[in-house]
């Protein structure tokens, strides 16, 4: 099961499962540079209100990405977050 | 032949500061994304046959965007040089996860062309002094071409990287890199980065704290708006000092020395043209440091990157991006700077919206006019108990105006030709928050006012001195009215008379489409001519000796706050937009609109006042 990247709670992190189809190949291939690949680690760190930019840590470092582009990331649960203290 | 070796990487990986530790030089390092977007070019320290060239920071060669495409391109071209012949590759430490894939498509280049390739791994410092330190031999065998690590900050490992780079050019890069394909380099990418990236994120819990801050809906939109205040109450308080300063100085070299030359003709030249309109325009170089070196500050902090975040959705309300607020804000500087910062918008119709609005932020040229006009029309009333002065608030206003008129302008062009474009998304990296680099920061806000001083010091000097001539001959400065200068005022006075303007402010106005500040020079001449008798007295006293109206002040302010008069803009904005099309169509639409608005705030004025 997945969920795109923008439904992350706060504070929770995810495995990027892939990119979606409808992502430009540029764009998709900026994603995967910067550290959006399949399998990597991403961790949502801001949620501010209104619909503004979300900030994510991928890889070290922090991105802040607005709703077109980390809706079109998919993304799924980590089985640990369900039992981490 | 000086031998060349390129320096390259990523946004935010302290490449700039590296820059500035090899070669002395000083250019501006800036937290921002993308800033660096001209190359730099410096000798290596001590040794004046090694050149390093700066390149654009970029995230990798495969552009999205044209910034990255110039960049990419610019790369290419200078990998072919044949005085090129080392990449330095800077990669960021603490983030190694967004420098590996550019340093492995330096790698690839590097194989492909036959050109040695260096690795320098940034901001070793961050990582904690015992256990876990950063495995630069590791990566270097794992590579295959030498790794550096250093630290910007505190030094660490430059001695050696110099010595480096001053002898031999270092060993080729291993053949294996020239065929890889992308899909390989991003697994080899993600593979480097389990083994020698940071444990954890380090730097990482001071930054989230205060981005919890500064990103929050409302405690960052306050701290936005408080540091924006800030911003403008410091032009004024900060600067007056300086410019109270240079003002008595300009007095008292003018009572001093004039007495002392020989013939009228030239002791009126010297202090009417000299003293009177080049010196009118030195009082505001203060202004323009003080400003330079706060938008330097929010630059190199890290900060202007949260302010991208906090203004993207109100911004894409009026039809820009987040990322139209760097360019905007250095347009309340420069237009100029702004118009190259625009290459951060990737979208070409956001970019071009936002080439739209920067003419019209409150740029440092615009301040000499708006202060000469508010002192010369508002009183110094301090409100608030002291903490703001009317004056104050009134340049608060002159620039949320100015802000206002881009985002009305942007809105209605974006609403009224819809494209068909797709948009690029919003993504942008948040730099760690760091303690800006005093020493080229305080160099960069000189250099633009000692360019500000040499080149449109240069073209108000000669039209001062045009004027001048204008406005003293034929009759040797007795009757202005009736000199070559006066000829020409009463026939553009037409124009000018709706707004309560005699032809005075409108010869005034005719010089300063060069460049605004061209304004308080030519008024200086012109005024300079007419009270010859009189000693050095400050433009604004003779303003309001003139008898301009209250009404045809605010006509000015708001004429100056639309129109495009910098011929330095056009000329820029016609290399960047690639044609004169939207620079001209620009001015003849802000003509039309400054004087149609100067008119309506013309005829409201005298109607209330």
């Amino acid at each position: 099961m997945s969920q795109p990247l923008w439904a992350l709670p706060k504070g929770q992190r995810a495995r990027v499962r892939d990119l979606s189809e409808a992502l430009p190949a540029a764009q998709a291939q900026r994603l995967r540079e910067l550290g959006f690949l399949p399998g990597a680690l991403v961790e949502c760190i801001h949620r501010p209100a209104f619909g503004a930019p979300r900030v994510y840590l991928v890889a070290g470092a922090c991105f802040s990405l607005e709703r077109e582009m980390a809706r079109r990331i998919y993304t799924e649960p980590l089985e640990e977050s369900a039992h981490a203290s | 032949m000086p031998r060349e070796t390129l320096l390259v990487g990523s946004p935010n990986s302290g490449k700039s500061l590296l820059f500035n530790r090899l070669t002395g030089l000083s250019q501006k390092v800036a937290n921002f994304p993308g800033i660096t977007v001209r190359l730099g070019r410096g000798e290596l320290l001590g040794h004046a046959d090694e050149v390093l060239i700066d390149f654009p920071g970029t995230y990798s060669l495969a552009p999205i965007s044209g910034e990255e495409r110039i960049a990419s391109d610019g790369f290419q071209a200078a990998l072919a040089r044949a005085e090129v012949q080392r990449v330095l590759c800077v990669v960021d430490a603490t983030r190694l996860g967004k420098s590996l894939s550019l340093a492995l498509q330096m790698l690839r280049e590097g194989a492909r062309q036959g050109t040695d390739v260096l690795v320098v791994a940034t901001m070793t410092d961050a990582f904690p002094p015992g256990g876990g330190a950063f495995d630069a031999a590791g990566l270097s065998e794992a590579l295959g071409v030498p790794v550096f690590p250093v630290s910007g900050k505190t030094g660490a490992g430059l001695d050696t990287l110099r010595g480096a780079l001053a002898g031999a050019a270092g060993a080729p890069v291993p053949p294996r890199y020239a065929e890889l394909h992308d899909e390989a380099l991003q697994a080899e990418a993600q593979d480097l980065m389990a083994r020698f990236g940071a444990p954890g994120a380090l730097l990482l819990r001071g930054q989230t704290r205060l981005d919890g801050f500064f990103l929050h809906s409302l405690f960052g939109g306050l701290a936005f708006f408080a540091l924006m205040a800030v911003l403008f109450q410091s032009i004024f308080t900060w600067a007056a000092p300086a410019m109270d300063g240079i003002e008595a100085a300009l007095a008292w070299g003018a009572d001093g020395l004039v007495p002392l030359l020989p013939g009228t003709l030239l002791k009126d030249f010297v202090s009417d043209a000299l003293f009177g309109g080049v010196g009118a325009f030195l009082v505001f170089v203060p202004q323009i440091f003080v400003l330079t070196v706060i938008v330097g500050i929010m630059e190199d902090s890290g900060y202007m990157a949260r302010a991208a975040v906090i203004c993207h959705r109100p911004l894409r309300f009026f039809g820009l991006t987040g990322k139209s607020f760097v360019p905007m804000l250095s347009g309340v500087a420069c237009a100029i700077p702004g118009i190259y910062a625009a290459r951060v918008v990737e979208s070409p119709r956001k970019r071009w919206l936002t080439y739209l609005a920067v003419p019209l932020m409150p740029c440092s040229a615009r301040l000499p006019v708006y202060t000469l006009l508010i002192v010369a029309f508002i009183p110094a009333t301090p409100i608030l108990g002291g903490l703001l002065g009317l004056q104050g608030l009134a340049m608060v206003g002159l620039y949320l105006f100015g802000l206002l008129a881009g985002l009305v302008v942007t809105s209605l062009v974006s609403r009224v030709a819809p494209s068909e474009e797709d948009d690029l998304p919003f993504v942008l990296e948040m730099p760690p928050y760091r303690v800006p680099a005093w020493g080229p920061l305080l160099q960069m806000a000189l250099r633009r006012s000692k360019d500000f001083v040499t080149k449109a010091g240069a073209v108000i000097f000669a039209v001062t001195v045009v004027v001048w001539v204008l406005g003293y001959f034929p009759n040797g400065g007795k009757d202005l009215g009736a000199s070559w200068l006066g000829g020409l005022g009463r026939w553009v006075e037409p124009l000018f008379a709706p707004l309560g303007l005699d032809w005075r402010y409108g010869v005034a106005i005719l010089t300063s489409f060069l460049a605004r500040e061209v304004f308080v020079g030519t008024l200086g001449a012109i005024f300079g001519i007419e009270g010859a008798e009189e000693n050095f007295l400050p433009l604004a006293d003779h303003i309001q000796a003139s008898g301009m109206a209250l009404p045809s002040g605010l006509a000015l302010l708001v004429f100056f706050a639309l129109a495009l008069q910098c011929v330095s803009t056009v000329a820029v904005l016609a290399r960047e937009s690639g044609g004169w099309r939207l620079p001209l169509s620009m001015v003849a639409a802000y003509l039309v609109l400054a004087y149609g608005a100067a008119w309506v705030a013309f005829l409201f004025a005298s109607a209330l006042l």
